[in-house]
């Protein structure tokens, strides 16, 4: 049994990975994507039962996953799963067609159609780009004006993503969210990511979010099991939102990090990591 | 695992026994963002602009 971890960088969980495959005995090839030859005519040079793609760049982790998975390799998570997970409007588009509970979502092209989206959905709204993570360039807007500005900003940008136009409804969230942690059939783990000072209304850890333990409870198990569904079986980071109708799911992360959960909740996720992806390589 | 020169300040970073070659860290010193280019000898290169396309 080969498993492959692939990276652009060692993260603290790609470490942690490195760390539970080592002490578990299983064999472990690193593929750092940035040094990666693609041979297209020919086979990956190392012949691998499991690859757990990690890229932290979503273009490369596209490119290495279809390579791989022709190649007859598992990659975990597949091409597709990184397709629909790494592309807003495509996760949100599975999610509604699927019944999950998620933030009504409208997206278009052009600055004028951005104005009826809003009027649509009703201010306040939050834009997002459809490609992006960390809440990099995640806006509230609260009225027209704002709406307006934003748009403005972004119809200067170069890359034609910026001017897909993501817009969604705000939830009042309870000053946090919830990032839960799906291993396979299992939510190993969730923890409530808090609003702070230095996040301001977004709760991303990386943004300075205080993880707590969050308790998985039978609600929040079948609702993040039927969300990951939309991908497909593998490791995701699903995130919702307390609104008053219930939970909702607005995101799924195809490489999400755990050093947050891992920490607030004591759960071992890169040894759960690893033993699914051994799993997955008998199976 | 030894010492290694950030090459932004030239402060002395002390790395790890456990460290790994393109592990991220930050110079105490100037705060810099760094990538391990190797671990022996230990060698330190300005980390990888994070780039639009990266996330989770």
């Amino acid at each position: 049994m080969k498993l492959g971890l692939c990276y652009t960088v060692i993260s603290p969980e790609n470490k942690m990975l490195l760390e539970a495959a080592e002490k578990r005995g299983v064999e472990f090839v690193r593929i750092v994507d940035g040094e990666s030859v693609l041979q297209l005519s020919g086979k990956p040079k190392e012949e691998l039962d499991v690859l757990l793609q990690r890229s932290v760049s979503y273009s490369r982790g596209l490119c290495l996953a279809y390579y791989y998975e022709k190649s007859g390799c598992q990659v975990i998570n597949s091409y597709q799963a990184a397709k629909v997970c790494g592309d807003k409007m495509l996760s949100s588009l599975e999610l509604a067609s699927a019944g999950v509970p998620t933030p009504k979502t409208n997206v278009c092209f052009s600055p004028e159609a951005a104005m009826d989206a809003a009027e649509d959905i009703g201010f306040p709204i939050v834009m997002k780009p459809v490609m992006g993570s960390w809440a990099r360039m995640v806006n509230r807007l609260n009225d027209h004006e704002a709406l307006s500005m934003a748009v403005g900003c972004k119809e200067e940008m170069g890359n034609p993503w910026q001017k897909i136009y993501y817009l969604q409804e705000h939830i009042d969230k309870p000053g946090r969210d919830i990032r839960a942690f799906v291993v396979g059939e299992e939510v190993v783990a969730a923890i409530y990511r808090n609003c702070t000072k230095e996040s301001g209304w977004v709760s991303n850890a990386s943004r300075g979010g205080h993880p707590t333990e969050c308790a998985v409870t039978s609600e929040l198990s079948e609702l993040c099991l039927r969300a990951s569904k939309i991908a497909g079986e593998g490791i995701y980071g699903v995130d919702l939102m307390e609104s008053g109708n219930g939970l909702v799911v607005h995101e799924i992360n195809h490489t999400a990090e755990f050093k947050s959960c891992a920490s607030a909740t004591g759960i071992d996720i890169a040894g759960s990591i690893i033993d699914y992806a051994v799993s997955r390589a008998k199976s | 695992m030894g010492n290694a020169e950030c090459p932004e300040c030239a402060g002395i970073l002390s790395l790890a026994p456990n460290t790994e070659a393109g592990e991220i860290m930050s110079c105490p010193d100037c705060g810099a963002r760094l990538e391990v280019r190797s671990v022996n000898p230990p060698q330190l290169a300005a980390a990888p602009k994070v780039e639009e396309d990266w996330g989770e």
